[in-house]
Formats: structure tokens, sequence, C-alpha cells
């Protein structure tokens, strides 16, 4: 405390016009949260800037601490004492926030996304910070830049709350300091609700990164209503979830066994320790609640938790190939694997524990473990992607705030081999990303007609392998497709195909495809004219057959890359005589 | 071992992270499960962003490679033994050749005294000093070295401190007075206490176990001997109830073999998990490792074992931490370690091993502080078991006959 003024408003109002920008975006100027250096470092584990509250979860108890920021010029040791939280050691420090502009100061936490820096009073605190805090393993400290500002703290001496509520000033425009609202009560349950919200979401989206069937189901996540329920928020959030991960006939029969299980898990009786024999006495009433004793799903329901108690008491083995996304229900499935699986570290090595682990049944189990956990315990592994670590804090804490969100799906191409990648994005930032395999026949092809001269790519949007010929104006896209002649319906065959786009007239495609036809007994390729959106193109294509040998494949683009030479040499002559006619 | 993260150190932990002074003398205690280790790591790694050179000083060398798989948790402190440590400490430091001095010519029992009055005579210029300068040392398993070693460290500590040694020569310890290993070689908690010269505000004491479920803890409290480290505050975290199997012995072998299918179908269904065997007698240890290899050998679970009779069995290619993974392990060598899950094969046998009643019931209560979620006492139907169960409520454990 060397400078007894407080942030100068200059300072803070150039901030704010910087910020300006942001506004256009959903998001107010800076503001600013101060608040133990422990608390920081949980919120930054957490992916949420504010305080941590869990009554009976022993592990939090510390975190009764709460963040501060307010210029009141009342008693200085009462502020510091409550951001210290009764704490007798560490120091306070600053986060620098972007505030969304929609009742900013009645959300108890914001995201860790909205956080521009974090401020130390001496760049003696902050290398403490770091060595402090260096042990937590999962604080990705890159995603807020550290600084040194001493004039900020110079106001903590004046900043007093009359409770230990959180609470938030504002920097308007102008670089004044508001106080807009404080918040009076804790928000514990709030909290905890986004903590699992976004850490069922990341642990569960997490697994579309190891592949298998997982672009289909991503896809199934968007566009859909996230309306907030009145009750068992993140419990229903998380059975919505699973029942479009498991996509089969048999969800909606399933699901009530999920969702119990996750009702009981959002009640936090679990969350400082597990026994799976418990949680299915607590569960199983549940799930069967409203059906009729002798109806076909509580019969159903019934068997499977029969079935589940036999395993959890070792009176039979899991059947080989029990945890495959085939033959049964994934959403069962993966409501039993998290029972024996419960939690994060056993979690991240499940599917490499159990090869036959199918992706919707892995998923589904990911929706309770990270459920149960909350992010803020969910391991480095699981948040090492920082963007999707942060989005999903920003989901669920926008959704839960009662706005609207909604997820887009995107499939992209890589564009040298082709390899598909799904997408799943919130605000334009990456959730989650699924990569398929490589179609490697197509992958072949590229790397063929590469050797052939023409420097094909897949189009990151469509996935589309084609060359643009700059010179002749021309696109020309390669494809390969199953196709069986009718003079010979018992053989299978691929068929080449390029169709080759250009400004050309529908009567010089004509020509061309009279050219080439013409010598089609020696290169094999019958060209046509075609029709899109009434824009005329030109078709070639070559058969193979199936069991093609890489020398045979070759031939063949050899002979159709040599017929669109043909072919846009046709369209270059026509078009420079046309330019001399102009001329 | 499995570290938690600092976001799961409790209040008290967290105090003793944060306030526990980073130079001079400091005692951790605190019972099974409390985190003393834990601490020491997360210390000794913020020791060493402070550059006080830490070094973790453990039991022994189960211990010691256990852990060596702690995460990201001090990766670059060094771990070792005791034994190894005051050789090289005392070659590079001291003496420069030779072997430290030993008690009465025993090999691992090293001369306190004599070693102390060789490094205080070294420190007495700043050269010197800055030779026995060992940094930081955190030693483990305080209780289980005896207190001339404290009063070593000390003595030369004070000497080497006031010559301007730097960093400062300091020394943390933690310790159970109700886990000694070796009565006669070892120190209580007064006797640490008195030797590292401990202010009030040096010592501190963890009650609360985070190791295990609360199911377990009053299970194993029931062996709990009352000496000052005291049982520890239960956990509030739940878990299964601890099962006890009763199993006739027609013969060894076959009491042997209902444990090892038992054990086998476990491990198969949980593969997730990291279960340790634990055995009173080597004999049972070497044949409960043969059949849970055969068993699981072909379903990619791997089952390890330590002796120290047996070259092969090395305590350095123990893998600990590892998901799907039997450690079968004797007695002797289980303090310290945990696993998800422990099946404690015939502890009958400690009441047989002609140990008092105490050692027996001590050595019980650190065994059955072992697992994090799930115990499983496998008993023969005799004298002895019944013995070592009768103080033992039968409404904190689930019985079955196999």
């Amino acid at each position: 405390m060397t400078d007894p003024k407080p942030p100068s408003a200059k300072r803070i109002g150039s901030r704010g016009q910087r910020s300006a920008k942001v506004e256009k975006t959903g998001l107010a100027p800076l503001g600013y949260i101060a608040m133990h250096e422990i608390n920081a470092a949980m919120c930054m584990a957490g992916g949420i800037i504010g305080p941590r509250f869990e009554d009976g979860a022993a592990r939090d108890h510390h975190f009764s601490a709460c963040g501060l920021v307010i210029e009141d010029h009342s008693s200085s040791k009462e502020a510091l004492s409550a951001a210290f939280g009764g704490l007798r050691y560490g120091e306070v420090v600053i986060f620098e926030v972007l505030m969304p502009v929609q009742g900013p100061c009645t959300l108890p936490s914001l995201p860790l996304l909205y956080a521009k820096r974090l401020v130390f009073r001496t760049t003696d605190a902050k290398e403490q910070f770091l060595a402090r805090f260096s042990g937590f393993g999962d604080i990705p400290l890159m995603v807020v830049p550290l600084a040194v500002a001493p004039e900020f703290f110079s106001g903590i001496a004046n900043l007093a709350l009359p409770d230990i509520s959180p609470a938030i000033v504002k920097v308007d425009l102008a670089g004044t300091l508001n106080i807009e609202a404080s918040v009076t009560t804790t928000p514990t349950s709030l909290m905890r609700t986004i903590d699992r919200c976004a850490g069922s979401l990341l642990a569960a989206l997490g697994t579309t990164r190891l592949g298998g069937h997982a672009g289909d189901i991503l896809k199934g996540f968007a566009d859909l209503d996230f309306s907030v329920p009145e009750e068992q928020a993140a419990s229903c959030f998380a059975t919505k979830f699973a029942v479009i991960a498991d996509g089969g006939p048999e969800a909606n029969l399933f699901a009530p066994i999920f969702g119990s299980v996750a009702t009981v898990l959002c009640s936090g009786l679990m969350d400082a320790g597990f026994s799976a024999s418990e949680l299915q006495k607590l569960a199983q009433p549940e799930s069967t609640k409203g059906l009729e004793a002798e109806s076909k799903n509580f019969k159903a329901i019934e068997s499977m938790w029969s079935f589940t108690k036999d395993v959890l008491s070792l009176r039979r083995d899991v059947p080989e190939g029990a945890w495959s996304d085939i033959g049964g229900s994934p959403l069962a499935r993966g409501t039993l694997f998290f029972l024996l699986n419960p939690e994060p570290e056993q979690f991240q090595v499940a599917r490499i524990r159990n090869p036959n682990l199918g992706p919707r049944v892995h998923l589904i189990a990911g929706l309770l473990v990270g459920l149960r956990a909350g992010l803020t315990r969910l391991g480095k592994e699981t948040k090492e992607d920082t963007e999707a670590f942060l989005t999903a804090t920003a989901f669920a804490h926008t959704w839960l705030s009662k706005n609207d969100v909604s997820l887009e799906y995107v499939r992209n191409w890589d564009p040298n081999d082709g390899t598909p990648v799904h997408n799943l994005r919130f605000n334009g930032r990456q959730l989650a990303s699924a990569t398929m395999p490589t179609d490697s026949r197509l992958a072949k092809l590229a790397a063929i007609i590469r050797a052939a001269g023409v420097d094909v790519r897949f189009s990151h949007e469509s996935g589309a392998l084609s060359f643009r010929f700059e010179d002749e104006k021309a696109l020309v896209t390669f494809s390969l497709s199953d196709a069986a002649l009718s003079i010979y319906p018992r053989i299978h065959l691929l068929e080449l195909i390029a169709t080759v786009e250009s400004k050309s007239a529908k009567r010089d495609i004509e020509n061309c495809v009279e050219v080439i036809n013409f010598g089609k007994s020696k290169l094999g390729i019958s060209a046509s004219l075609e029709n899109t959106s009434n824009r005329p193109y030109l078709r070639l294509s070559a058969y193979i057959a199936n069991d093609i040998e890489d020398a045979d494949l070759t031939a063949a683009v050899a002979a159709v890359v040599k017929s669109v030479r043909q072919a846009l040499d046709v369209f270059s002559i026509k078009a420079k005589r046309a330019k001399k006619t102009l001329e | 071992m499995r570290f938690p993260k600092l976001t799961e150190l409790d209040k008290d932990q967290n105090e003793i992270y944060n306030g526990a002074p980073p130079e001079g003398t400091v005692l951790i205690i605190g019972p099974p499960g409390t985190g003393k280790t834990v601490i020491a790591f997360h210390r000794a790694q913020m020791l060493s962003r402070l550059k006080r050179n830490p070094r973790v000083i453990m039991y022994n060398k189960v211990l010691s490679q256990y852990t060596s798989s702690r995460g990201s948790v001090a990766p670059d402190v060094e771990v070792q033994t005791l034994h190894k440590w005051a050789y090289d400490w005392w070659k590079r430091s001291i003496r420069g050749s030779g072997d430290p001095p030993c008690v009465d010519g025993a090999r691992f029992d090293h001369d306190w005294s004599a070693i102390q009055d060789a490094a205080i005579k070294k420190s007495i210029d700043s050269a010197g000093a800055k030779l026995v300068n060992w940094g930081h040392l955190i030693i483990d398993e305080g209780q289980d070295f005896p207190p001339s070693l404290y009063a070593c460290l000390t003595n030369v500590m004070t000497v080497a401190n006031a010559k301007g040694s730097l960093p400062k020569l300091a020394v943390t310890v933690l310790a159970d007075e109700n886990q000694r290993l070796r009565p006669g070689r070892n120190s209580n908690i007064e006797e640490i206490r008195q030797n590292l010269l401990l202010g009030p505000e040096n010592f501190f004491h963890l009650k609360k176990n985070y190791r295990s479920t609360k199911q377990i803890a009053e299970f194993a409290s029931c062996f709990y001997v009352g000496l000052r480290s005291g049982k520890p505050i239960a956990p509030s975290s739940i878990g299964e109830l601890p099962v006890v199997s009763w199993i006739e012995r027609d013969t060894e072998g076959k009491f042997l073999d209902a444990c090892a299918t038992k054990i086998a179908r476990y491990a198969d269904i949980r593969r997730t998990e990291e279960i340790g065997v634990l055995t009173v007698r080597d004999k049972v240890r070497s044949s409960i490792f043969n059949r849970l290899n055969a068993k699981l050998d072909e379903k990619n679970i791997k089952v390890q074992s330590y002796s120290s009779k047996d070259e092969e069995l090395k305590a350095t290619n123990l893998e600990f931490d590892l998901p799907g993974s039997v450690t079968v392990i004797n007695s002797a060598s289980a303090k310290g370690l945990e696993f998800d899950t422990v099946f404690l094969i015939d502890p009958g046998a400690l009441v047989s091993n002609g140990s008092g009643d105490l050692e027996a019931k001590m050595a019980m209560y650190v065994l059955c502080s072992r697992p994090r979620r799930f115990l499983n006492v496998m008993l023969v139907e005799d004298a002895n078991s019944k013995k070592l169960m009768k103080d033992v409520s039968k409404a904190i454990y689930e019985e079955e006959n196999l």
C-alpha cells in the first residue's frame, strides 16, 4: 500500500473506452473483484470467478471468503478481513473482468472467460502466488494474464461492505466507479449448479476427442431448446444430454435410471464420498416413481437394477462387450459404468482400461462423473483444452442465468487428408470436437492427383476434393463413388469423377464433351454435360475395378487429369478467341 | 501415489501449507490418512519454488518408490531413504570418503552423535557450513527414526545457520507415533519435539482422515491403541461398508484359492481401480501372488509384488497409482501406502505370530487404514481371527462366508 489514492479515473476510463468494443457483444466495461488469493486460485481452477461455498463439503470449508471490490470510505479493517475470509495468511488479489451488460451485479459469479487480468499488489505477491499454487496442477494460469499494479490496491484500505457477501463495482464509460448493486445472499446453490453442469458437459464432451461415433452424437446436441427447468436444473440438464447421446429406441425407457442417479448426485449426498450400493438404494425407487408395477417400463427398469445389484455385489461377471454401444441401451450401460467408476481419475483411464467401451456409453458415464465432481474437481487432463473448459463454464453460466443459449454444430475437413472434424460451439467458441477416421480411399486419391501435378485440397467447409485453375478460372472437383454397370450388374466398380466448373458457355462444354468422348477408346474417359442451378458444367468419369490397385487408380487419375487439361485448353482457346473478337 | 491437488486440501492442511514457516524446524503430527505425505510434497514443491533446496526423506524403499509417482507435485524434488541421504551427505559434505559411523557396527543404525560432532566441526568455518548445507530436509514417518537424529540435525543446523549458510538449513518432520514399526529404535512425539527445540508456533496437528471413507475409518478405529498423535477425526465421506469374509481352512490351498477367486473377479469388474492385497506372512504373499497372476494374466490387469528376499521382485519395479493393477505386499511394507481397495488376507496370523495384543492391534490399525474406498478382510475361521475381531461391532461391517 504505497499509494493511498484509489485507482485513477483516467486510467480506468481509458480501459473502459477500450472495452467499449466488447459492449457490442453483450459485455460492459471493466469491473473489479477482489478476493483472497486462495479463492482466486480456486476460481481459476473452477473456471468461475466468485466465491465458492459448499455446506457440508469438507474439502471446501476454507473457501468461505468472498470476493469484493467496493468503494466505501468506512472501515477498512472489516473489508480486508472479509476479503481474507478470516484466514490469517496470504494475499488479496484483484480480478479485472468484463461484466455482462444485463444484470451483471445480480449474478453471483462470472465465467473466467470474462476475466482480463489478475492483478497483484507486488511482484513478490505474484511470485508467492505462483509458488504457492504451483501444486494446483489444474489451474490454467495462462488464461488470465498476471499483472502487478500496486495502485489497484490503494483503494482496498477503503473498501468495505456491510456484510461479506460478494459485490461488484462497475466502471462506466466515463471512467467513474459505480456501485451498481450488491448481492446479499450467498450464492451457494447457483455456484454449485453451474459447477455441476459445466463439469458434466466438459467431462462428457471431452470423450468425443477420442473419436468413434462421437461426431454423430455432437450433431444431436445442436439447436436444442435449453430452457431452464424450475427444479433439478442440473439433473434435467444432464438427462437431456444423456438421452440425445444414447440416440437409441430405449433411450427414453431407461432415462429414469439415469435421471434418478443424477438427482441423487445433485443432492450432494455423494460429493465427498461414494457408495454405489447406497446410491442404488436411493435412486431405484425414484426411477420407477409414477410407473405401474406391472408395466413393461417398470419391469425393464427393475430388471436393470437387479443386474446392477448383482454386478456391484460380485454375484455375477460383467459379460464381454457389456460396455459397447451395441446390443443394449447405452444410457443404462453408461449409468452402470459410472457406478463402477465414479471418480474423475478413473474416468480418465476408462477407455484405456476398457477397450470395448463405446463412445456413447463413455459420454453418458462422463455426464454423471462431471455432475458429481463439478468442474472444479475435474482433473487437469479434462481441463487442458482451455477453450472448451472456459466455454463450458460460460455456457452453463449463461444458461442458468436464464439467457437463451443454443449450441452450434459445424463440420470441417482437413485440407490435406480430408479427415472430418465435427465441432460443437457456443457463441462461436469451441466446446467440443470429434475427429473421425480419415476416408483412406479419398486420402489415397488426393495423394495420387497431387502426384499427377494437380495440387488438390479438401475444402475446409464441404470436404470436397478440388483445385482451382486460376488461369482458366475453373474449379475442378474430384470424387469417387461406388458404381455398377447395367451390363455387368454383379461387378462392383468405382467411378472416378471430375467436375469442371467454369464460366464457359454451354456450347463450348458440348464441344468439349464431343472432343473427349471421341478419344474415349484411348483414355477410357467419358464426358457429359451436366447442370446445377441452371449452370452447365463438364462431368468426366472413369470406371475402375472396385478392388483397385494403386496402379489402376493412378492410371485412371492420369487419364482424368489429362482430360481435364484438354477441356481447360478448349475453354481457354474459346475464351481467348472471344476476347480477341471483342478487342 | 495419487496426490490430491491443492484445491482438495482442507482448511487444516491449508493452514499448514500456508502457515508453516519455510525456515527453522517444523513438526507435523497426524494419524493415518490425514495427509502427512501429501503435505510433505506440496510443501516441498513450494520450498522448491522458493529456492530452499528441499529434499524428502522416506522410511523405506517401497515408500520411496511409492511417492515417486506423485503427479506434477514437486517433480524435481529428490526423494531418498534416510540411509541413502546420510551416506551421500557424509561422503559429499563431511568426510569425502567412507561410510558414516554406525552404532556397534550395525549397517543401518547410524551413530548420529558421532556424525553430529564431525558435521559441527566442519561447520565452524563458513566454507564448511556451506558444504554441510542440506537445504530443507522433509522427513516423513519421522517416528521411525531415533531421537539422536533430530538432535544432530538441530545442532548442525544451528551452527551452520549462524555461519550464514544460505539457504538456511531447515527441517520439517511428519510423524505418527501410533504407527511405529521398530519398537526401541524410534521416537515418540515428545522426543522429536524436544530435540528439534520446537516452539508451539512450529508444531502442527493434522486430525482429520482424508484418505478413507467414514465406514473404513470406523472399522480401523476399533484397533486404535491410543497414543498422542491420536485417532483421526472420522471423515465425512461415505463409502461401502467393509466386508469381513470368513473362509474355512480345510487346507491352506483352498483358503488361498477362495481369496484369489474373489479378488480376481473384483479386479476384472473394477478395471480402473488400484488394488492392494496385504498379507501377514511372506509365504502367503508368494502364494496369493502366483494365484492372481495365473487368473489375471490374460485380462490385461497387472499383478505385482515386492519381497526383500526375492531379487526379481524389487521395490523399484513396483508401479503405484496404476489403474487396473493388483499389488500383493507384505504387511511390513504396507505402512504409508494407500490403495483404492484393500484385501487383507488372514490378519489372524498377527496374533498367531506371537505378537502381543498391542502390537497385533497396532499393525491391524495400520493395515486397515490403507484403503481409500473399500476394505475386505479375509479371515480364516479360527480362534486367532475371532480373537482379533472380538472388539469389532458387527454393525459396522458386512459379513459373508466364502
